[in-house]
């Protein structure tokens, strides 16, 4: 601050100081020139009183004796030495009590006498100005050197007149060095006074600056606070017109700022917002292949930390080749990439993903950049096989018994009619595929009952007594239970109640139930419970069968699955009843839910809300997920 | 000097950055073919190591090279060139192991099924959490390295153990079912072999972050207990 303080100080200073140097001189100047005149004039008048007064004596002095010849015209008055001597006392003793040079000069110019030098020595001062103006009859001056004092010298002149007539010159002259010193004097006084002037000057201008700088340096500190990013404050609007109008339009000018930042950050926010909430991968990089901004969604399907990677280079930071590559291609081509994606999550599991690259204008300096967007497309991938399993699945289960009773009427009409033994039993195994076919087209009816009624939300549901629609499923199973000596036990609360479909639920437990008497081995026990827990009611189905593998787990409940197909088929399952079961308890807002070990069985739950009003779960994606 | 040398290192980072990522999807390629006993898959990353990874350690080993005769680096710059020498051999090896493997899937595809049951020839379970951990380990040693994050190369040390342990039960498992059903021994052995490999992958690892640590530290922490 001092510094900036300074430098104003020092550009006003000299400045003020020539100027007022300047004047001082001109005024100094020409009070010393009028002084000077002044004083001359003075001078000039003394030495003409002093003339005049001393004239009468000299004339006297000069005056013809009785003896004199007669002046005539050539030499019109001659002295004689004793006269001229007389003259010369006087002039001594005059010029000495007035303190001035005293000169007689005679009309030819010779001197006649003068108070501090010898006339005779004197040279012919008939060309002097001073005496040709006064040999003329009027009073002759001059000014200039003189080389018998050494100094300027002012010189006055009177005609000294008898009868009319001149009969010589009176010169006084007294030298100018008491003017001079006297203008020395003033001048030594105006120089002094400069001085003080000088300090006052810069005493002014030190003022002059610190008026001037102090808005200013406000300013400096407002637009500083400003370039800080500081809106709040403003800059006082007062002082001169000129500052106060640069205070009004920075103000304007920060307020313009701040409006216009805060736009930028409340679109950049909500650009972020959008970015960071996107389902879809985003990278950004730049020209030299830096990550710029990755979202989180991407960072999670390529499994990084999006703070640790921005910045760095994409082939560093991202570890993915194929990524790499059209980032590159991106950046190389210029136009936008499309590519797909494989990535692996380091567990084993992958993740089909589709990137849309494209270049992205002069991001920074580095020059143009690109983003890539990544999508996951792991669920419709699984979705599509889903779709294409199922029509495969469908075609292959109804094309089986179609293929078997087709074979075997044609076998009937080819001869074998003829031949009742062979005809009976090709007869039932018609039989028995027609049932099949009837079976499996049942459950695919059913199943597709269940789902539009459940999308329609059009089954209704009724706060029953569970235990007694358990008892039901279990009664419908019991004849094939027994069949295989295998024993059906039901347990739970009977006061147990809860908001089901009698009718569906019912069908889903004689699907379980029945699984479970179908693959457990015989004499083994099923066990039916129902249990409440806080929020749920659960019913589970166990049986002691051969138990599910694990990798199978997650695909059971699809239509037509089949763990052991060969075994399934012969046990004259469709590959639907699971699928079913999930759509029933789906309907009942419920979930089922699996837990098996090989060789220990499987224990099979449905899981139904306590409360009626459960949302619905999605069901748009149940053709194709089971 | 160092103005000069600084874009070279970050072309060395870029390279080494790349060569990892590339082994490490090498790697997870021979594991999935392992895992679905995919013979293509297995060739392809054979095929892979000898012909990419195999060049571009090489490129890399002379680049570093190149570098150091001509830029005369010093302190931090050579150390990050001496552990980049050090890194690239063993990702070269971690890049040959995983061809190891895939070599494994390719004898285990050619084991005539009839003669033995296809059942039997399950992945043990503690397999599937082993190769979940190597390939981890790896992923980290990467990140470590590019990060010159300490910390996680110290963790990955330790890692180190477990997959070790993994290796032991693995082997001793394996070589139990061998005694309990000699018929799969040709199977069985084959396995034995790609844990090892996958033990190994792990050693490297440790290696590449000790390495890690003396770049980022300049202490040598090898041979020692941490």
């Amino acid at each position: 601050m001092a510094y900036g303080n300074r430098r104003l100080l020092w550009q006003l200073y000299p400045a003020l100081l020539l100027v007022t140097l300047a004047a001082l001189l001109a005024v100094s100047w020409l009070a010393g020139t009028s002084v000077r005149n002044f004083h001359i004039e003075q001078v000039e008048s003394d030495l003409a009183a002093r003339a005049q007064l001393l004239q009468g004596k000299i004339v006297d002095l000069l005056a013809p004796g009785p003896d004199d010849p007669a002046p005539t015209a050539a030499l019109p008055y001659s002295h004689s030495p004793a006269q001229l001597a007389v003259l010369q006392a006087y002039s001594r003793q005059a010029g000495t009590a007035s303190a001035t040079r005293l000169t007689v000069v005679a009309p030819d110019g010779l001197v006649l006498a003068d108070s501090e030098q010898t006339p005779a020595e004197m040279e012919n001062h008939a060309y002097r100005p001073e005496i040709i103006a006064a040999l003329a009859g009027g009073t002759g001056r001059d000014v200039r050197f003189s080389s018998s004092v050494y100094y300027d010298t002012m010189y006055v002149a009177i005609p000294l007149e008898r009868h009319g007539q001149v009969i010589g010159v009176l010169r006084t002259a007294i030298p100018l060095t008491a003017v001079d010193e006297a203008l020395t004097d003033i001048y030594r006084r105006i120089a002094l006074s400069g001085l003080v002037i000088a300090l006052l000057v810069a005493v002014t201008a030190w003022f002059i600056a610190r008026r001037l700088s102090r808005p200013l340096e406000e300013m400096k500190a407002g637009a500083e606070r400003f370039a800080a990013g500081e809106f709040a404050g403003r800059i006082a609007e007062s002082g001169a017109e000129e500052t106060a109008a640069l205070a009004r339009a920075m103000n304007r000018m920060a307020s313009q700022l701040d409006q216009r930042l805060r736009t930028i950050d409340r679109q950049r926010n909500q650009l972020q917002t959008v970015f960071c909430s996107m389902v879809d991968g985003v990278i950004t990089v730049d020209g030299a292949e830096r990550v710029v901004e990755i979202n989180q969604a991407a960072a999670d399907l390529l499994a990084v930390e999006p703070d640790r990677v921005k910045g760095k280079n994409i082939r560093v930071a991202i570890r993915n080749s194929a990524l790499q590559d059209l980032i590159r291609q991106v950046l190389e081509r210029g136009e936008p990439v499309e590519g797909e994606l494989t990535l692996l999550d380091g567990k084993g599991g992958e993740h089909f993903c589709q990137a849309h690259g494209a270049r992205l204008a002069e991001l920074n300096e580095q020059g143009p950049g690109a983003v890539l967007v990544i999508t996951d497309v792991t669920r419709l991938r699984r979705l599509e096989n889903l779709r294409r399993d199922f029509v495969a699945n469908v075609s292959h289960e109804l094309k089986t018994p179609i293929t078997s009773i087709e074979g075997f009427a044609e076998t009937l009409l080819d001869g074998a009619l003829d031949e009742p033994e062979e005809a009976r039993r090709f007869a039932g195994i018609i039989l028995q595929q027609s049932r099949r076919l009837h079976a499996i087209v049942e459950d695919l009816l059913t199943l597709s009952r269940i789902e539009q009624e459940g999308r329609r939300q059009a089954v209704p549901l009724q706060e029953l007594p569970l235990l007694e629609t358990l008892q039901a499923a279990v009664q419908a199973c019991s004849r094939r239970a027994a069949d295989r000596g295998m024993s059906l036990e039901l347990r739970g609360p009977a006061r147990l109640r809860a908001w089901i479909n009698p009718a569906l639920l019912e069908q889903a437990l004689i699907n379980l139930v029945d699984n479970a008497v179908k693959y457990a081995p015989a004499d083994s026990p099923v066990i039916i419970e129902a249990e409440e827990t806080a929020r749920e009611i659960l019913v589970r189905v166990r049986d002691r069968g051969p138990g599910i593998p694990a990798a199978a787990l997650p695909r059971i409940f699809e239509r037509f699955y089949r763990v052991d197909k060969a075994r399934s088929a012969r046990l004259g399952g469709t590959g639907l009843g699971l699928a079913i079961v999930k759509h029933i308890v789906q309907v009942h807002h419920g979930r089922v839910s699996v837990a098996s070990s090989v060789g220990q069985g499987s224990t099979f739950t449905i899981h139904l809300p306590k409360t009626a009003a459960g949302p619905l779960p999605s069901l748009n994606q149940n053709l194709t997920e089971g | 000097m160092s103005r000069l040398i600084q874009p070279e290192i970050d072309k060395i980072k870029n390279q080494t950055g790349e060569l990892g990522t590339l082994i490490e999807e090498n790697l997870q390629r021979g594991i999935k073919a392992l895992l679905a006993n995919d013979p293509d898959l297995a060739r392809e990353v054979i095929s892979f190591d000898r012909e990419e990874i195999d060049r571009r350690e090489i490129a890399l080993e002379e680049e570093c090279l190149r570098i150091m005769a001509l830029y005369h680096p010093v302190a931090g710059d050579l150390r990050f060139l001496v552990t980049v020498l050090k890194v690239n051999g063993d990702l070269e090896r971690i890049g040959d192991l995983a061809a190891k493997i895939a070599d494994k899937v390719l004898l285990i595809s050619q084991i005539d099924t009839e003669v033995y049951d296809t059942a039997g020839m399950m992945l043990p379970a503690r397999f599937l959490a082993m190769q979940e951990k190597t390939v981890t380990m790896l992923r980290q040693t990467l990140e470590a390295f590019h990060h010159e994050d300490t910390d996680l190369a110290y963790k990955v040390c330790l890692t180190d153990d477990e997959v070790d342990r993994d290796k032991r039960a693995i082997r001793e498992e394996l070589e139990e079912t061998i005694a309990l059903n000699p018929a799969q021994h040709i199977y069985l052995a084959k396995l034995i072999g790609v844990a090892r490999s996958l033990e190994r992958i792990a050693d490297h690892c440790t290696n590449i972050c000790e390495d890690v640590i003396y770049m980022a530290q300049g202490r040598i922490v090898r041979h020692r207990l941490i």
